[in-house]
């Protein structure tokens, strides 16, 4: 219901929005989040990171969750996001969109007055500008920001400042995630960070030890104070943050917020139910154990929506074997392999009931996209697979076995990375149905290395269960879906990898479709064309299969019911709203 | 005998040269590099891909990066982590503690209690408390580390007596000195025990077989018949030929210590080497892998180098040349 | 005293008139936990070896439907009478009103007595008079509790041809069945469908769940044709499944060679219900017989622990023996080799090869290299042990007696030197074996070791480690006792075997 809703209110929103030529996102009435909170401050929240801990706290440098975990707490944007991925005023107070007659696209931001980074230095419009342009847009400093900053010329925008309080963004072109992304950057003190863009050194400002040193700057709710190496992270909240509560109580409520690092997950879940730490993503299986227990434990536990990201089958085009090759590019082989895939009996046994099927690029979990209608399924049926298998000019020798129309035997590798229990799962799973098609899979779980190299370096494969991570903007995915992008493993152009001759390289036209979309959406600043766009792209997705996708398991959560405001969701996690967060 | 670890010390330099460069070779000969990890990620994008390769040299040939980390070594560098981007030795250095702690505590308690139950074993061969002996200890040896680890954390969390992860608890900074002892120490007996009871078996084994095997000696048959008291026997005659394999062991054991022990690490969340090792390995943090290798290396020689000498000072019958 | 005396004179008897094989082979016999651990280990392997004839399952026949199913529990009773062993069907399957994976029995009616509307009494019996099947549709209605009263919520009709013992089959026996609950997964599931409907705020106040069944028709096929009956059941049987020996299923090949379908005990399963399973030891996640998986698994578990250590121990007693024995300079280099195996990175040296090799090479062809790559890293700590105690043994009198009397120092080594470690060999083999079946495991990870769908006894147990199946799924770990079992064997015939050799314990 909520996620039907969100839609809507998306859709209207912008449709509102650029029937005039200038538009206010949002203005000074516009409450942040968390103005209406109310709490009592006090406590200290531990939460577990899986794995290890923060590699580095630059934010350029970070590129995994252990570090922006950590990161994301103590620098913040102009904007935020709430746990539906809606955007909301944070440090600006008032933003404008405006698309000149020459086709510039012009974003004017309100920075808040009066706010102070954490070590009481003030905070202008001048460290804005500096991070935009001397950072992100820096050509000096790669960065994986500076390419969803980009227009879809590869331009970068220029921020200038108006006066202490407020900025021009100019793009050279509309582009429809420019308040989303430029305005979204996390800001950097520009009286520490300066120096250091001088001299060049800007990577190497800010490692793991500048939290011991206590070195770290910024705006957001909780600073690092304490690492100790893969123990845990100690924040203390910031006296200077922006917020106040309705009462008018400074926030974060919570005194301190400790990231304990726990490498095992059934570590976590032990260490949640001896109550060393406070919230924990359960593990689909011990759900229900953990629900039963939550009442006489103290515990809130639920489901929320499914996850982001996506889980397929991938089949190489581009295969080495003009044999296989045949068979991979032949659509209704790929058919028949998503009629063999029983969904429901894969969610059964591997996430214990708790998920849902895929059918297409965009997960559920991605509402304002998502569109169900478009998609064609593929429900479980072996005999609807032996029709695609004939269909597609397969039949069946004596022994059973399936051979294509020149008589091959038709078998093929199956890899997964070791070690994931999912994809593991749906390899075994799916290789004991296509069995049952008399088509022979050899299933090797091999290492992430090994598999990655193969993907990307060699072309040496023939198909692959593998997942990507997603978010609520599907351009997320352009590198996987235009048609020179660095992730189309599936059918490389030539042009981007040399291991793919020209001779046999061969773009259909619905793959040509699909890049025309992720090269095009970008200028389109109607959000309802946008919605279309990509309804045609999830409806292309699913009809010729490139990938072939899985099941993707529902967010689940558990947390000790002393912490009060939570509001879990899939996209914002349990602790999106850290900063009015309070414990009883 | 000066002479003897002169000698020994000189031929160890080539010996730790041909070792690293082994390392390298075949980690370079693996397939895949550091970046590997994120050329799936759909935010990472191709130049920054590029820009780093760039920055960490990855593009260069390989001996090329062989020498220049060689020359950065003998300068008394460990190179840069690739994925913290911060000199090893730091890294590594910040785990020197904790892993000591763990492996010098279950060194000792395992080598405490496997001597000790070998020699009792053995004395008393055949017997019930032998039997039982035998059963438990192959019960260790055929259970798994890691698992082991698990049920000793699932005990922990029914009961509630220990401290599920981690080697400090998250107020260790506001604490006494005496308290966070304590603190350590609580935090300290469950991977400790999950270690030693791993390592105690084989210990006691080899000490019950090779005592039995010189308590049928004539020397021992012969002090016995003397009318030495039993534990002189024990003590002087039959321990100082039966220890010999030990002392090899002992020699291991030495080089294992900065090792790490990476499952039960892993399951109870101890912040040892063993876990920023693996995760090295399986990234490829070049210089991480290296730095190890040649730690272990460095300690292996020494080791056994140990191990020789003690071998001559106790053994009545081996000489050094 | 005549005792003692005959005794010596057996004793000279003996010693004149039997080989030393023969002397050491009474001397073994003697160690009574030697021998019963000797017979272990020889039915062990008579397991491995015909492995296929004591399965009863494919060991890689997966069955979704029994996930993770306990031991199938074997009937001696049919309705309180004592009959020949039996099971029933089952089924495992995640419960979608509290998402616990539960494990039920099934009862499909074999025969049913029937009272019509009209009173009159019919008997419908599959097999008889053309009967060929029951279907029944049943009405099910899901119910909450709240403030202690019930609301119905979602009435949803359905056809089954089974009900579950101990869920739903008084719905058959008494026209209706209720199964109430207090899950909170329920609840939570319940709240969110419902919660606007009866202006819920919180879960905990729908006190409980029911669901409940009640039986409406009853369709019967008989002649190919289809007669839909409204009547009460009063008396019914149920299909049971025999357990016998011997028996005919799936098929397998005999000695890696020769087909072969006959197998040690099975159910059989007369109308190829895909329910009936006979899992003694239970079954995993993908619902494959565990004993199957275990027996087979054996083949790998209990002859790579063997080899690897035959070729650690030929490279260790080389390496160790020449470089302890001759000393110097031979000694310096070897030992420094030696080093440097041990410092190897294995990890990287592993996924190197698995780089070198096709993706698809045959399980036994990676089985074979494993075995090589696990013993080529192991042998050179066994070395240096070994060359530390030749270096002691080569200063004793016998030794400097042997090359006295002028026998070649092959001989001296070989004959003389080496046996004295046998004791350490001896312990180092029984412990080296579970190193190598826990080890493999390490290596199916890097697409190395034996990979799914086959197993090893390492394998499985390393994929059982988990709190979840701890405490759900406890018989997954029974690959642990076949290790430790195998590991206490060797340990006790090696004990045996030393005191055998003893040149004491001989006479």
């Amino acid at each position: 219901m909520k996620r039907v809703l969100t839609v809507a209110l998306v859709l209207a929103f912008f449709v509102l929005s650029f029937a005039a030529e200038k538009y206010v996102y949002f203005d000074e009435n516009t409450p942040y989040l968390g103005a209406k909170a109310t709490g009592k401050p006090g406590g200290t929240l531990i939460a577990p990171q899986l794995g290890s801990g923060p590699k580095t706290v630059n934010p350029i440098v970070a590129q995994e969750t252990s570090s922006t975990a950590v990161i994301n707490v103590f620098l913040i944007s102009l904007i935020e996001m709430d746990n539906y991925a809606r955007m909301y005023p944070a440090l600006a107070e008032r933003c404008e969109v405006e698309v000149t007659d020459d086709e510039k696209m012009i974003i004017t931001l309100k920075i808040r007055k009066g706010i102070k980074w954490s070590d009481g230095a003030p905070f202008t419009a001048d460290d804005f500008v500096f991070s935009l342009n001397d950072i992100y847009c820096n050509p000096d400093i790669p960065n994986d920001m500076a390419n969803l900053l980009e227009d879809s010329q590869g331009r970068l925008p220029v921020a200038e400042k108006v006066d202490d309080y407020t900025v021009k963004i100019t793009y050279q072109e509309p582009y429809r995630l420019a308040v989303r992304y430029a305005a979204g950057i996390q800001i950097l003190p520009k009286h520490i960070a300066e120096p250091w863009v001088k001299q060049g050194k800007f990577k190497e400002m800010w490692t793991v030890d500048a939290i011991n040193k206590k070195e770290l700057v910024g705006l957001g709710p909780f600073i690092p104070v304490e690492y100790v190496p893969d123990q845990f992270v100690r924040m203390v909240k910031n006296p200077y943050y922006y917020k106040k509560d309705a009462n008018g109580q400074q926030l974060p409520y919570l005194d301190e917020y400790v990231l304990k690092i726990i490498p095992d997950l059934n570590a976590i879940r032990l260490a949640f139910e001896n109550g060393e730490i406070d919230v924990y993503g359960v593990t689909a299986q011990f759900y229900p154990e953990i629900k039963n227990k939550a009442k006489e434990k103290g515990w809130i536990v639920g489901t929320g929506g499914p996850n982001f990201g996506t889980t397929f089958v991938t089949l190489n085009f581009n295969c080495t074997d003009p044999v296989k090759r045949s068979w991979f590019r032949n659509e209704f082989f790929r058919k028949a392999i998503a009629y063999s895939m029983d969904k429901d009996a894969m969610i059964d046994t591997l996430l214990a009931g708790l998920g849902v099927a895929q059918w297409g690029p965009i997960s559920a979990a991605a509402a304002a996209f998502y569109n169900d209608d478009v998609l064609r399924k593929y429900p479980y049926d072996l005999d609807y697979a032996r029709m695609m298998l004939q269909l597609g000019g397969f039949s069946w020798d004596k022994d059973g076995n399936c051979v294509d129309a020149s008589g091959n035997k038709v078998e093929f590798i199956l890899m997964t990375n070791a070690g994931n229990t999912q994809r593991e799962g749906t390899c075994n799973i799916l290789r004991d149905e296509l069995a049952k098609l008399g088509i022979k899979v050899v299933f090797t779980p091999i290492d992430f290395n090994t598999l990655v190299q193969k993907m990307t370096a060699t072309g040496d494969w023939d198909a692959i269960v593998i997942g990507l991570t997603g978010s609520d903007e599907p351009q997320g995915g352009a590198n996987v879906w235009k048609l020179d992008g660095a992730l189309h493993f599936w059918n490389y152009s030539p042009k981007v990898k040399n291991f793919v001759s020209a001779d046999i390289y061969e773009a259909p036209d619905w793959e040509v479709e699909i890049d025309k979309i992720f090269r095009e959406n970008v200028r389109i600043l109607d959000q309802k064309k946008v919605y279309q766009m990509f309804s045609r792209y999830q409806e292309l997705v699913s009809e010729h299969l490139p990938l072939i996708y899985t099941i993707q398991q529902n967010y689940l959560y558990a947390y000790v019911d002393k912490l009060q405001n939570l509001e879990p969701t899939a996209f914002g996690g349990m602790l999106w709203n850290i900063d009015w967060i309070w414990k009883k | 005998m000066l002479k003897y670890i002169g000698r020994r010390l000189i031929i160890s330099l080539p010996e730790l040269l041909i070792i690293s460069l082994m390392i390298f070779l075949i980690m370079y000969a693996a397939p895949g590099d550091f970046l590997d990890q994120y050329r799936l990620d759909p935010s990472v994008s191709p130049q920054r891909l590029k820009a780093m390769e760039e920055e960490f040299g990855l593009n260069k040939p390989a001996i090329v990066q062989y020498l220049t980390w060689l020359k950065n070594v003998l300068k008394g560098n460990l190179g840069y982590s690739f994925y913290y981007r911060r000199p090893v030795s730091t890294l590594i250095w910040e785990r020197v503690a904790a892993t000591l702690i763990l492996s010098l505590i279950s060194l000792a308690s395992s080598w405490i209690l496997g001597i000790a139950l070998g020699v009792f074993t053995a004395l008393k061969k055949y017997s019930i408390g032998d039997k039982i002996m035998t059963f438990l200890a192959f019960g260790f040896v055929a259970i798994p580390e890691f698992f082991l680890g698990l049920v000793l954390l699932y005990f922990a969390a029914k009961t509630g007596w220990f401290p599920i992860s981690g080697m400090k608890s998250v107020y260790y900074s506001s604490l006494s000195t005496w308290e966070r002892f304590k603190d350590i120490l609580w935090h300290l007996i469950l991977p400790a025990t999950a270690l030693s009871l791993g390592s105690f078996a084989g210990l006691m084994r080899y000490m019950r077989g090779s005592l039995l095997d010189v308590l049928n000696e004539d020397y021992v048959v012969f002090a016995r018949a003397k009318g030495m008291p039993e534990r002189v026997v024990i003590f002087k005659h039959a321990m100082r030929n039966a220890i010999n394999p030990m002392i090899t062991f002992l020699g291991f054991s030495i080089s294992g210590l900065l090792g790490g022990a990476l499952f039960v690490e892993n399951v109870f969340g101890w912040p040892g080497m063993g876990r920023l090792v693996y995760q090295a390995l399986i990234q490829q943090d070049m210089y991480i892998v290296m730095a190890s290798g040649l730690i272990s290396a460095v300690l292996l020689v020494a080791g056994n180098l140990v191990a020789d000498i003690l071998l001559a000072l106790v053994d009545p019958r081996v000489r050094l040349s | 005293m005549t005792e003692t005396n005959n005794n010596n004179q057996k004793i000279e008897f003996e010693e004149k008139y039997l080989t030393r094989g023969q002397l050491i082979w009474r001397a073994f016999l003697r160690h009574r936990p030697g021998v019963i651990a000797l017979c272990i280990l020889i039915a062990m392997y008579i397991l491995a070896i015909f492995a296929d004839f004591f399965s009863p399952y494919n060991p890689i026949e997966q069955s979704l439907k029994h996930t993770y199913s306990p031991p199938t529990r074997i009937h001696r009773t049919y309705k309180s009478v004592k009959t020949k062993p039996y099971v029933l069907p089952m089924i495992s399957y995640v419960d979608k009103v509290t998402y616990e994976r539960t494990y039920k029995e099934m009862l499909f009616p074999s025969k049913l007595v029937l009272e019509k509307p009209d009173g009159s009494i019919v008997t419908y019996e599959l097999g008889k008079d053309g009967v060929e099947s029951f279907k029944f549709s049943v009405n099910s209605i899901e119910s909450i509790k709240i403030d202690g009263q019930w609301y119905d919520v979602k009435k949803s009709p359905r056809t089954t041809d089974y009900f579950l013992f101990g869920y739903n089959d008084e719905t058959l026996s008494k026209g209706l069945s209720r199964v109430e609950t207090t899950s909170a997964v329920a609840q939570e599931m319940y709240f969110k469908s419902y919660s606007s409907k009866f202006g819920l705020t919180s879960e905990y106040q729908i006190e409980a769940v029911a669901v409940t069944e009640s039986l409406d028709t009853i369709v019967v096929k008989k002649d190919g044709k289809f007669e839909m009956l409204k009547a009460k059941v009063i008396d019914y049987d149920y299909k049971t499944y025999p357990v016998k020996w011997f028996i005919r299923s799936w098929n397998g090949k005999l000695l890696w060679l020769f087909p072969m379908n006959i197998h040690l005990f099975g159910v059989e399963n007369y109308d190829n219900n895909q329910y009936v399973k006979l899992f003694i030891l239970g079954s995993d996640l993908y619902g494959r017989d565990v004993w199957s998986r275990i027996v087979f698994a054996s083949r790998i578990s209990l002859s790579i622990g063997i080899i690897g250590m035959i070729i650690t121990f030929a490279f260790a007693l080389l390496f160790g023996g020449i470089s302890g024995y001759y000393g110097g300079l031979i000694d310096e280099g070897l030992m420094r080799f030696a080093e440097i195996i041990m410092s190897i990175p294995g990890f990287y040296l592993m996924i190197m090869l698995r780089a070198m090799l096709p993706l698809d090479l045959p399980s036994t062809q990676i089985y074979i290299l494993l075995v090589f790559i696990l013993s080529f890293i192991g042998w050179a700590g066994t070395s240096r042990v070994i060359r530390g105690m030749v270096l002691s043994i080569r200063q004793r009198e016998f030794v400097e007696a042997a090359v006295a009397i002028g026998l070649p120092n092959s001989k001296v080594l070989a004959r003389h030197v080496l046996p004295n470690t046998a004791t350490y060999l001896i312990v180092n083999a029984t412990l080296r074996i579970p190193g190598y079946i826990l080890g493999e495991a390490g290596l199916s990870f890097l697409g190395l070791g034996i990979r799914e769908p086959y197993a090893s006894w390492g394998l499985m147990l390393a994929q059982a480690q988990d709190v979840y199946i701890m405490t759900k799924a406890p018989w997954l770990l029974i690959p642990g006792i076949f290790i430790f079992i195998t590991v206490i064997s060797f340990n006790f015939v090696g004990d045996a075997l030393r005191d055998a050799l003893d040149p004491r314990s001989l006479g």
